[in-house]
């Protein structure tokens, strides 16, 4: 029982209270890419979702053997990078071979889903932070919910801004980045930070 | 001049600099920027990160890129900029001992930021390794002008400093924190559209003078 519940509590920490896209601004370029892609959304997130879990579960044990190593914050990011080599070569055989419908809708994106930031930032976070297995798993399950939760809230707004009368040199980039940045204060605010003074 | 500009795909990188930046245009790399480049310093050190591990893995991809099997090549791209970390740790440590620590993981997630993985899969396997060199420095001048230009600004006014030395109050320590590295952003995203918009409109200016003429 105290491992579910430390499970869920770690996985909705990681959904709302330490968002990868609100607080972390981990995966944003990403995000930008499916926010005008919403059926893409479920897809992506599930393979992220995979990704994080897997590796982390791999690379757990090899973590333990090197973090008090003078190098370790360059030594244990390498080693993530490796194990989520070997992810990827594992998921682009497997779905290949079992999900080849999938593997056609992924095509050159595969490559590019599996290894972007909010991947290897979900995967070290909870390395960094000395978290246990179960405590891992369930931050990598809660970043990817939450990476979703944030692309559609983000692509909901996206879409409304559309219809919006934005200055000409505000459009695109700009006001997508300054929306982001109001959501991301937003969100500061909601799990009870206050602004440093 | 310009045959050579062109030849070398000398024009084209240029553009990466400023009108066609790849933080504040295209949209990349913008979360290592809103989150970690909070001083002079950490915008200095994540060009260099930047410059290290994308200049090598283009050059890679185009020179070895087609030669490889579909499902290795971004698996090698990953690794050679991942290697690349190695020497950008102990350059970026001789201006500041605790300069990675103190950047956490946001150094390290440029080996895997789009351009060293998307840009290479799609554009730079098709280049000729000149070019990609060049693109490369013009995409790593790019994103370096944007790292200092917003670390600067946040350090000056998040702490009152510059380069570590402090010379004020701080005016607003909260401008170091993610949303305030997204809002700036934007902002300095709709200058470059300004002037873009303006050099554009100057140049269609000249050019109908050029024809009337």
């Amino acid at each position: 029982m105290n491992y579910i519940f430390q499970f869920l509590t770690m996985m909705l920490t990681a959904v709302f209270i330490e968002n990868i896209i609100f607080t972390r601004a981990l995966g944003t370029s990403w995000m930008f890419y499916l926010a005008k892609r919403p059926k893409e959304i479920a897809r992506y997130t599930l393979l992220l979702m995979a990704v994080i879990t897997l590796s982390g579960v791999i690379g757990y044990p090899i973590r333990g053997l090197i973090y008090d190593s003078e190098y370790r914050h360059i030594v244990i990011p390498m080693m993530y990078i490796g194990v989520m080599a070997v992810v990827y070569i594992g998921v682009y055989f497997f779905i290949k071979k079992f999900l080849p419908g999938e593997f056609e809708h992924f095509g050159m994106n595969l490559g590019a889903a599996v290894f972007n930031c909010a991947a290897l930032g979900g995967i070290l976070i909870p390395s960094g932070e000395r978290l246990d297995l179960i405590s891992t798993i369930g931050y990598g399950i809660g970043m990817s919910l939450g990476f979703g939760f944030a692309v559609v809230i983000v692509g909901y707004g996206l879409s409304r801004i559309e219809y919006c009368r934005v200055p000409k040199p505000f459009k695109g980039v700009p006001i997508a980045l300054i929306y982001l940045g109001l959501l991301s204060l937003a969100f500061y605010g909601l799990v009870g930070h206050q602004l440093p003074t | 001049m310009n045959q050579l500009k062109e030849k070398f795909g000398i024009k084209d990188s240029l553009a990466y600099i400023f009108f066609k930046n790849p933080v504040l245009v295209l949209g990349l790399v913008i979360g290592q920027l809103a989150a970690g480049d909070t001083t002079l310093q950490n915008g200095a050190a994540l060009s260099v990160t930047y410059f290290l591990v994308t200049v090598p893995v283009l050059v890679f991809a185009s020179v070895f890129g087609k030669k490889l099997p579909q499902w290795l090549r971004v698996v090698c791209y990953a690794l050679v900029s991942t290697v690349m970390l190695v020497p950008a740790y102990f350059i970026c440590g001789s201006f500041s001992a605790t300069i990675f620590d103190s950047l956490g993981i946001y150094p390290v997630l440029l080996a895997v930021s789009t351009v060293p993985i998307v840009y290479s899969s799609k554009i730079a396997e098709n280049s000729e390794p000149l070019s990609a060199l060049m693109n490369g420095i013009g995409i790593s001048l790019g994103f370096a002008l944007t790292a200092i230009i917003l670390g600067a600004a946040r350090e000056f006014f998040g702490s009152g400093g510059l380069w570590g030395f402090k010379f004020a109050d701080a005016v607003y320590p909260a401008v170091r924190l993610p949303f305030w590295g997204f809002i700036l952003l934007g902002f300095m995203a709709a200058i470059v559209n300004l002037i873009s918009e303006a050099v554009k409109k100057s140049e269609e200016t000249k050019n109908s003078e050029e024809g009337n003429a």
